[in-house]
């Protein structure tokens, strides 16, 4: 069921759209993550569902209520901002219990609450600490403790992990989706790092420049991306200029490779073709259709895989990626000779243009 | 080793900076310490005897027999009679008379009559002692004068005077003992808790609206904010009574020659009012610059937090904002405390009428020659302030707020409040405009109000009505001129240095030189001002060092007094640079010159010219320290519009203000010419907070 709807939401700061006509749809106990570069707009929008930022037009309704003229104190929203905003001059459990000490609720009552939440993101003994005194994961904590203090009927994360480093990151990811998994609350999580956003959503909203270019769950994103940036953006893509020679081939560089194309772009003039890595297998031995041949470029060991760079005749260069085990039995060097064919249905056929 | 032999540079440096700070800071501050403590007592009777006794001695034989004859011959019946006491008492007896209450006639009798009773023995001992006992009481001037080459300065002052230096906490006591001390030393506190609370609201407000984007024309207001800050002394108050006083603009010509309303001889601003006015006003600025600094480097998104939890503005604002700021109100509170318990000059200009412990000390300082008890009162000018600073440290658990500098809230600011910061702050604005406003119109007139014709003499020759004054603006000016100009480089390249041997050298004891170069920051004007009087007028004894009456002890006060922002600008900037820059060119061979010259210095120009722009500054406008320095042969022109400001030469105290004023602005309009690098001023503010 639709808990959240934004509607033509958009947004300038003088010159630059930071929002541009955006629309998106929430169910109730989604957990959507918005994913793009800095100065995307991602963080715009999260503040416009917050109420910090009004919209120049378009409206947010929630629970089929439009709520963007409600200023944030009437919003019911639990905010966890990426520089935390702890107030540095409460303790952990004065931080926590401030939503409710504003609403005047009884010490008991919120004493409670503080200690259910203390419990619950793993601050037990640290109420009477200063925000000062904790460590950035805590902090990080206390933030979340706090946003969720008051049962609002929706939480936003900004960014919430950027500031801490990798292994904290992902062990708090994980329990940041336990927590809201437990609760069953809507989520809009913003990050920049593609595989927080991968790991952590039900669903993950790609934008770039202001505008929402493709929301699909986390696999179809990866998979079947249906944009150029999208396919740029979220893992490693070879994108290969091509001419779609019927429902199941695409021209490239003269050669057929297979890929199914959509009805859509079956009459296009040209198309992009993207292959991921993963997706290019590599052999010795005589270059037969579909396979083609490539010299060796470059080669990357890194662990479990070895990145390749593979040079084709018509001098394009090809990302592949191949299983460590395999690489071994291959014994290839750099500078021979290779072919190289693509996995059946595999790639993704994209309109040309645009990003 | 080796270690010894690369740092021995550095170390030299170090030990330079270190004599320098020693002398020019650390020694004036603890001589005034000591001086306060020194009492001047009479020397008991057998001391004394003895004493001159020895004088006595330096004398040729003949000469001296010669010498005490004719003093015994040439008494007056009284001198005799007290001679003769002190005789007796030298030889260990009783007066047996009343010295006190009975007349001289009957004393001398009793006198003559004790003598006639003497025994032969103890006749020829008063005989023996009776000389001594005259030279004692009576002659002792004539000798020191007779022996003048052959004692030491301190033995002559011994011998002439009379008395010696005691030690005791009698100057300090005295601000309980005095009534006059007592009701100015309550005065002081009075006045300063009063303008510290209003300043600091008044500063709040306007630093809370800029930063908040409520306040119309925020640039404009800013800057008119802080332009006493680099104003002259008393301009504010001079132009308070032009336009408040017995016959101001306002008072006078508005409410009571034309709208009838009231009579300015009685309602006008002489007074706890007025002191409380021109006080406020030219402290805004300091206040203002401590909290803007506080306010802009808050996260806003602390407060949009406190928002999305569902606080209403004012809760906000009283639970999440103003905690927050805490720390910088409360060091608003006892800046502006400390600066305006130390400030003589608005207190002596507009409201003689209130005697405060800044203004007795000045008194004490010039009129009586009373450095003991002015470096006590000078003392206990920033004891409470200091208690109050350490009390807080000590209470409370100390309190950083360190965030990340972010941008602030974009929450809405209620409509009502609003209005009401926009009030406050255009009426500073107006009202400094109105005043700056009257003394360049003073400076254009004969006599305010009396005699409205224009005129440029006060600018020029000071010919007003065929009177001429002793000083004239622009030879004071430009005394003024001459000493900020030698101070200023100085000044600034001292500051990076020193600033670089600490943050990168990092020799032994670096700690403590910071401290000291500090210290001028910390203590008021006042106390280096009468400290370089102490240390200065005889150092070390020898008189071809005594820097009093020239201009070299002007410069000298001016730039040591003033290093500390050049130093602390130049450790800011050091520390958002990595050391690695230097050991890199340490690496490639450069020495330690060369690493100052060509990296550090380039790094640090701004600091430098920040540093040196201060002390520039401070040389034009400062009459704290410089009052207690400045000698008939050498003036500064803070000093002059003071003094004539004082004297009701407003029209003299105007025009040298605006002097002062259109050259403070030049230069700093040709640095922020030069550097384009957002105003000069603000950074010269945020670094001063605000010192007078």
């Amino acid at each position: 069921m639709t808990q959240v709807t934004l509607r033509n939401i958009r947004k300038n700061f003088g010159a630059v759209r930071a929002v541009d006509d955006v629309s998106l749809d929430i169910a109730s106990g989604e957990f959507v993550c918005l994913l793009g570069a800095s100065g995307c707009g991602k963080t715009t929008l999260l503040r416009i569902l917050a109420g910090f930022t009004p919209p120049d037009a378009g409206e947010v309704l929630v629970d089929g209520r439009p709520v963007h003229m409600l200023p944030p104190n009437r919003r019911e929203v639990g905010f966890v901002f990426q520089s935390y905003a702890l107030f540095p001059t409460k303790t952990v459990a004065e931080n926590i219990g401030f939503g409710l000490a504003v609403r005047h609720r009884s010490a008991s009552e919120t004493a409670k609450r503080v200690a259910e939440l203390c419990e619950l993101t793993q601050l037990k003994g640290l109420e009477e600490r200063y925000p000062h005194e904790i460590s950035g994961g805590q902090q990080q904590r206390v933030a979340l403790a706090r946003a969720l203090a008051t049962n609002p009927t929706m939480l936003l994360l900004d960014e919430p992990l950027s500031a801490l480093d990798a292994k904290i990151r992902a062990l708090l990811r994980t329990e940041i989706r336990a927590i809201v998994d437990r609760l069953k609350i809507t989520t809009v999580y913003v990050t920049h790092d593609q595989e927080e956003a991968l790991s952590i959503a039900d669903r993950v909203a790609v934008m770039d420049a202001g505008k929402l270019l493709q929301i699909d769950a986390p696999m179809d994103i990866y998979m079947r991306p249906r944009q150029r940036f999208v396919a740029d953006f979220v893992g490693t893509s070879n994108l290969l200029p091509g001419r779609p020679l019927d429902a199941e081939r695409v021209e490239v560089d003269g050669r057929a490779i297979p890929a199914a194309v959509p009805a859509s772009l079956r009459a296009a003039e040209s198309v992009l073709v993207c292959v991921r890595p993963e997706h290019i297998m590599l052999d010795r031995g005589a270059a037969s259709m579909p396979s083609a041949p490539g010299r060796l470029k470059a080669v990357t060991f890194a662990g479990a895989t070895v990145h390749v760079v593979i040079v084709t005749p018509a001098g394009r260069e090809l990302i592949a990626d191949v299983p460590a085990h395999e690489w071994q039995t291959l014994g290839i060097r750099l500078g021979d000779t290779v072919i190289w064919r693509v996995r059946q249905g595999a790639p993704v056929v994209l309109p040309a243009g645009g990003a | 080793m080796l270690r010894g032999i690369r740092h021995l540079p550095a170390y030299s440096a170090t030990a330079v900076l270190g004599v320098l700070l020693f002398v020019f800071i650390a020694l004036p501050v603890g001589l005034v310490l000591f001086e306060s403590f020194k009492l001047a007592g009479p020397i008991p009777l057998d001391e004394l005897a003895e004493i001159t006794r020895q004088a006595l001695d330096k004398l040729e034989p003949q000469q001296r027999e010669r010498q005490t004859a004719r003093w015994i011959a040439t008494l007056k019946p009284e001198e005799r009679t007290a001679a003769i006491a002190g005789a007796i008492e030298l030889m260990g007896g009783q007066v047996p008379w009343d010295r006190k209450m009975a007349t001289f006639d009957e004393q001398e009798a009793a006198a003559k009559k004790a003598v006639a009773a003497f025994s032969a023995e103890e006749r020829a001992k008063f005989d023996a002692g009776y000389p001594l006992a005259v030279a004692t009481l009576h002659k002792r001037i004539a000798l020191a004068f007779m022996l003048r080459d052959k004692l030491s300065p301190a033995e002559f002052d011994q011998l002439r005077e009379g008395t010696r230096q005691g030690y005791g906490l009698d100057h300090y006591t005295a601000v309980f003992t005095s009534a006059r001390l007592h009701k100015a030393f309550r005065n002081s506190l009075l006045l300063s808790s009063v303008v510290a609370m209003l300043t600091t609201a008044i500063g709040f407000a306007i630093a809370y609206g800029i930063n908040r984007s409520v306040i119309a024309r925020p640039r404009l207001v800013r800057y008119l904010t802080l332009v006493p800050l680099v104003s002259p002394p008393v301009v504010i108050a001079t132009a308070a009574i032009l336009l408040f006083g017995r016959n101001g603009a306002v008072t006078k010509g508005l409410l009571q020659d034309t709208l009838g309303l009231i009579d300015a001889d009685t309602v006008n601003l002489y007074g706890w009012g007025g002191v409380i006015l021109a006080q406020v006003l030219g402290h805004i600025p300091a206040s203002f610059i401590i909290l803007d600094n506080v306010l802009s480097k808050s996260d806003g998104r602390i407060e949009e937090a406190a928002a999305s939890q569902g606080a209403t503005a004012w809760q906000v604002f009283s639970r999440v904002t103003l905690p927050m700021t805490q720390p910088g109100i409360v060091r608003s509170l006892i800046l502006v405390f400390m600066l305006i318990m130390t400030d003589f000059g608005n207190p002596l200009v507009i409201g003689r009428d209130i005697p405060v412990l800044a203004g007795i000390l000045y008194d004490e300082m010039t009129g009586f020659q009373n450095t003991s008890l002015a470096a006590a009162l000078a003392m206990w000018m920033i004891v409470p302030a200091l208690l109050v600073y350490v009390a807080i440290e000590r209470l409370g658990r100390r309190k950083r707020f360190a965030s990340a500098v972010g941008a602030p809230p974009e929450l809405p600011v209620p409509a009502a409040a609003r209005a009401a910061l926009n009030a406050v702050a255009w009426s500073v604005v107006s009202l400094t405009i109105l005043l700056y406003g009257a003394i360049v119109a003073a400076s254009f007139v004969k006599i305010w109000r009396v005699d409205n014709s224009f005129t440029l003499a006060w600018y020029t020759n000071g010919e007003v009505a065929g009177y001429v004054p002793d000083e004239l603006a622009p030879t004071l000016v430009w005394q003024s001129i001459k000493v900020a100009v030698l101070a200023a480089p100085f000044g600034g390249i001292l500051a990076v240095a020193l600033a670089y041997l600490i943050e990168r050298v990092r020799p032994l004891g670096g700690g403590i030189l910071g401290f000291v170069a500090m210290l001028p920051a910390i203590l008021p004007g006042v106390i280096l001002g009468v400290g370089y009087v102490v240390a200065f007028n005889l150092p070390f004894g020898v008189k071809n060092l005594s820097l009093t009456g020239t201009m070299w002890i002007l410069v000298l006060n001016i730039m040591f007094a003033n290093i500390f922002i050049g130093y602390l600008a130049g450790r800011a900037v050091l520390q958002r640079y990595d050391a690695a820059i230097d050991e890199a060119a340490e690496s490639l061979g450069a020495s330690l010159w060369q690493r100052f010259a060509w990296v550090t210095l380039p790094i640090m120009r701004h600091a430098l010219l920040l540093g040196a722009l201060y002390v520039f500054v401070h040389g034009l406008t400062a009459l704290s320290a410089v009052i207690f320095l400045v000698s008939p042969a050498y003036k500064l022109a803070s000093v002059l519009i003071f003094g004539s400001a004082e004297g009701g030469r407003y029209g003299l105290a105007s025009a040298t203000s605006v002097y002062i004023l259109l050259i403070v602005f030049a230069v700093m309009a040709a640095i922020h010419w030069m550097e384009r690098r957002g105003p000069v001023w603000a950074r010269v503010g945020a670094l001063a907070a605000g010192r007078t």
